[in-house]
């Protein structure tokens, strides 16, 4: 019987090559085989294989240096929305570093969004922090808190560069921050947020929002970040009871 | 309910929907999937087609059967109390909160696992995989671009199911499948030309990928999905505890 070789479509064949990562235990930075390689291996032919390899690129898995050759690129930090420490114990559970630059402390008064999510009346005194934030020192995100100042009098005079928002406002304050919910979303870094982020500008990047609270539901503190795609995805597990 | 013994001489309609009935306990009718058209049943069983209809709309009626408008009547499940919606997680909220999201197949076939594959689902390469790619739309807007893997083990019958009548919750209900896991991760991706051409995006858009690995009760991953959602057109939402 004549048996007949089936031509490998391009998914297959990056379902080939992700699965060689993957079993072969490649590190990040290691390189891949060559093409010529890989289509060897695999009984793959070329074309098929550059558009594997085009859509791994795309998809952030590997990454090429023009001439040398494709390597396995070093994985997002992935953050479990589920649980969401602070920054501060997600960074430490990692062994990593976390930095803080404040770019701006304020005490504005409430605009309509800001009254709507901590549920104040409109101009209301507010505490607006803005912090630049760095993990193992290459900048991840820009957070941006807002927090009734009437609750929190004095707080424009704490260093944020060197005591983490959450330990002060429980600590120091006595709130009690709870649960939260937020919404994720894709937005384009503007100019000053890709100069403070060190990428370019219009890159895809996260934008998140949401509202912390006490036990009763009460607000605590509004915020809006921007967090670094190339740097950053985000993941929420479930379970039934 | 009608505990009323059907004999030769009741009603044709009664022991039409009898049959059809008999026929979904059997099996032989099998959830998701459609019945014979109305034409069929009537020269199947030498009746009038008004006749046919009473009988379905008994069993429309019971939940037991579903019609959809130009496409036939379909098996309805049987669904179980709890459901995924009830866990917490991503939630996907469309920008325009006026329709239903809805569907277009644009794949769904039945293929072999290959490496990868079969490592997630702890099967051999050569064994079966169902493999879905559809388009998600909202208000006639295609959103985004959803690809499904399921091991063909877990749902012998799969491949009668219509999409998009049921989805694939209900679809899963029907089997007595208790999803009671899911890892979902939501990340930032970008468009290859296929794909960016069916969104209406330019090459290289980037989008909000979100991949989802839901678990069953006895820790079997019943499925796989990514999908792809237009920046803009839609936000995850999601609770957590500090």
């Amino acid at each position: 019987m004549e048996n007949k070789v089936k031509s490998k479509s391009r998914n297959e064949a990056q379902e080939e090559i992700e699965y060689y990562i993957e079993v072969n235990k490649l590190k990040p930075h290691d390189r891949l085989p060559s093409e010529r390689e890989l289509s060897e291996m695999f009984n793959l032919n070329r074309s098929t294989l550059r558009g594997a390899i085009q859509k791994l690129i795309e998809e952030g898995k590997i990454y090429k240096e023009a001439e040398v050759g494709n390597y396995v690129t070093e994985p997002k930090m992935i953050r479990n929305l589920n649980m969401m420490d602070s920054l501060t114990k997600f960074v430490e559970s990692n062994q990593k570093t976390i930095k803080s630059k404040v770019l701006s402390a304020n005490i504005i008064e409430s605009n309509k969004q800001i009254t709507k999510n901590l549920k104040i009346p409109l101009g209301t005194e507010i505490f607006q922090l803005t912090r630049l934030r760095y993990v193992d020192n290459v900048p991840i995100s820009i957070e941006t808190s807002f927090l009734n100042y009437e609750k929190f009098p004095g707080i424009e005079g704490k260093d944020f560069e060197i005591q983490s928002l959450y330990h002060v406002l429980e600590n120091e304050y006595g709130a009690e921050i709870i649960k939260g919910k937020e919404k994720l979303g894709l937005t384009f870094a503007t100019c000053d947020e890709a100069k403070s982020l060190d990428i370019a500008n219009e890159e895809p990047i996260f934008f998140i929002s949401g509202v912390t609270t006490d036990s009763d539901g009460n607000p605590v503190e509004y915020f809006r970040s921007v967090v670094r795609s190339d740097k950053m995805k985000f993941s929420s597990v479930l379970t039934k009871e | 309910m009608e505990n009323n013994e059907i004999k030769y001489n009741s009603p044709m309609y009664l022991q039409l929907r009898e049959v059809i009935r008999n026929k979904i306990e059997d099996g032989e009718y099998t959830p998701g999937t459609a019945i014979p058209s109305e034409n069929e049943l009537a020269e199947t069983y030498g009746i009038n087609r008004m006749t046919v209809r009473s009988a379905i709309d008994a069993l429309t009626k019971e939940g037991i059967l579903k019609s959809v408008q130009g496409k036939g009547v379909f098996v309805v499940g049987q669904k179980s109390e709890r459901n995924l919606n009830i866990l917490e997680g991503f939630t996907q909220i469309m920008k325009s909160k006026k329709s239903e999201p809805k569907f277009k197949i644009l794949q769904n076939t039945e293929r072999e696992a290959g490496k990868k594959f079969a490592l997630m689902f702890g099967l051999k390469p050569e064994d079966k995989i169902y493999y879905i790619k559809r388009i998600c739309y909202d208000n006639k807007e295609a959103v985004s671009i959803e690809e499904i893997f399921i091991p063909a083990y877990i749902m012998p019958k799969f491949k009668g199911i219509d999409l998009t009548v049921f989805s694939i919750y209900e679809v899963y209900d029907f089997y007595k499948i208790n999803l009671i896991k899911a890892i979902q991760t939501l990340d930032i991706t970008r468009l290859n030309q296929r794909d960016a051409k069916i969104l209406g995006e330019e090459v290289n858009a980037p989008v909000l990928l979100f991949e989802c690995t839901s678990y069953d009760d006895q820790d079997r991953i019943i499925e796989f999905s990514r999908s792809y959602t237009r920046g803009g057109k839609s936000d995850y939402c999601v609770n957590f505890y500090i």
